[in-house]
């Protein structure tokens, strides 16, 4: 819908500015370079990402502070969802701190929540991940770390199209995808991004941005 | 004279020519270099490589540690006072209140049994000469048979 009204108001610009005879030789390029950066690369809509999956699942698991999460909690929400546990060596870390940036981004925007699944529930149980949480000084209310029945955690894993399983040679007894996946109001999957990448979570935070939108 | 001048001036911009790709090489070379000393530590094994590889994730790659979940290295004064916990630390992990830098930490760090007790002496002493006392001895084998 955006997208046309956009191109529609570059073109007009385009035109008007071209009938200033003195200052085209410099000015026509100065705007040609300012309406591409300004309509050029940001012009995208929620409409340019395709549904990859839905989250048709019911889940009930316990958050850091005992509290019941089940997909109520997300209802009108847009939220970013990922498989981790505390005491990983490997990628998780990086991955905290990443999460910890699009929490950052988002704390003040009641429209998106944050979802972390521990894969190792024995040992994350709900005190574990509250000290977790204290140590991260986040808050419950926006970025819920859950804990429940592995294979329930497994299912979910797979039902967002992620791998999670147990995994003697891995560091730490796991493998896990260090993907996080940005789910929309409607309940449907609408990207993937590399949590262990800052730059595949810049964008994700930029795209959060359009998703958030009513 | 014009001659001459004009053959010369054709000379010159054909050995600038001549020497491009030898100029752009070395840059490419040199950017390279740079690139590389930045993300891949020099030599696979080192000390400042196996800190890259098993403790930068949680500690960060200066050591800065981040927010109260992973304690700053840099500033822990284990390095310079204690060295000889060191060893245990790295192989069997640690749990519990602690303080780094004046803050509260109490989280849990695993241990990590793929490292062999040299590895850990060059972890140890590449963390010395950052951030602790480069002339402390270091005696792994002996720290690591006092782990409680
Ligand atoms: C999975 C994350 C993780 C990894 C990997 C990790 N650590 Fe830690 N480390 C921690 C946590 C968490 C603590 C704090 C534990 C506590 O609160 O009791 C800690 C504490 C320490 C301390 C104690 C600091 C002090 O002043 O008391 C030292 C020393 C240390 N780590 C060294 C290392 C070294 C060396 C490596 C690499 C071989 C390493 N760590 C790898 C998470 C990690």
């Amino acid at each position: 819908m955006s997208r046309p009204i956009l191109n529609n108001l570059r073109y007009k610009t385009m035109l008007k500015l071209s009938h200033l005879s003195p200052c085209r030789g410099v000015c026509l390029p100065l705007a040609l370079l300012f309406s591409l950066v300004l309509f050029g690369c940001d012009n995208r809509g929620v409409d340019d990402f395709p549904v990859l999956g839905e989250v048709t699942r019911d889940f009930s698991f316990v958050n850091q502070d005992n509290e019941v999460v089940t997909p109520v909690v997300f209802q009108d929400k847009v939220y970013v969802t990922d498989f981790f546990f505390t005491t990983c060596p490997s990628i998780c870390p990086i991955m905290t701190r990443q999460m910890t940036r699009v929490y950052e981004a988002v704390k003040d925007e009641p429209g998106v929540l944050l979802l972390s699944h521990t894969i190792d529930p024995e040992h994350d149980t709900v005190e574990v991940l509250k000290n977790y949480a204290d140590g991260l000084g986040i808050e419950t209310a926006k970025w819920h770390m859950v804990t429940g029945p592995q294979d329930e955690i497994f299912a979910m894993a797979k039902h967002y199209m992620l791998a999670a399983m147990k995994y003697e040679e891995a560091p730490g007894g796991y493998l896990h995808s260090g993907s996080f996946v940005l789910v929309d109001r409607e309940r449907q999957i609408r990207g993937y991004y590399d949590g262990t990448d800052s730059e595949a979570v810049d964008r994700l935070i930029e795209d959060l941005a359009l998703f958030r939108e009513p | 004279m014009t001659n001459v001048s004009s053959s010369s001036i054709v000379n010159l911009a054909k050995r600038v020519a001549a020497a491009l790709p030898v100029v752009v090489a070395a840059l490419v070379w040199t950017a390279g270099g740079l690139a590389a000393a930045e993300t891949v530590p020099a030599t696979a094994g080192s000390g400042s490589a196996l800190f890259a590889e098993h403790c930068s994730s949680c500690h960060g790659a200066a050591g800065e540690g981040f927010r109260s979940l992973y304690p700053p290295l840099a500033r822990s004064r284990i390095l310079a006072d204690e060295p000889e916990v060191l060893p245990c630390i790295i192989r069997y992990g640690l749990r519990g209140e602690i303080v780094v830098d004046g803050r509260v930490f109490n989280q849990v760090m695993p241990g990590n049994s793929l490292l062999s007790a040299g590895e850990i002496a060059r972890i140890i002493s590449h963390m010395q000469a950052l951030w602790g006392d480069e002339n402390r001895a270091i005696e792994v084998e002996t720290w690591l048979e006092d782990c409680k």
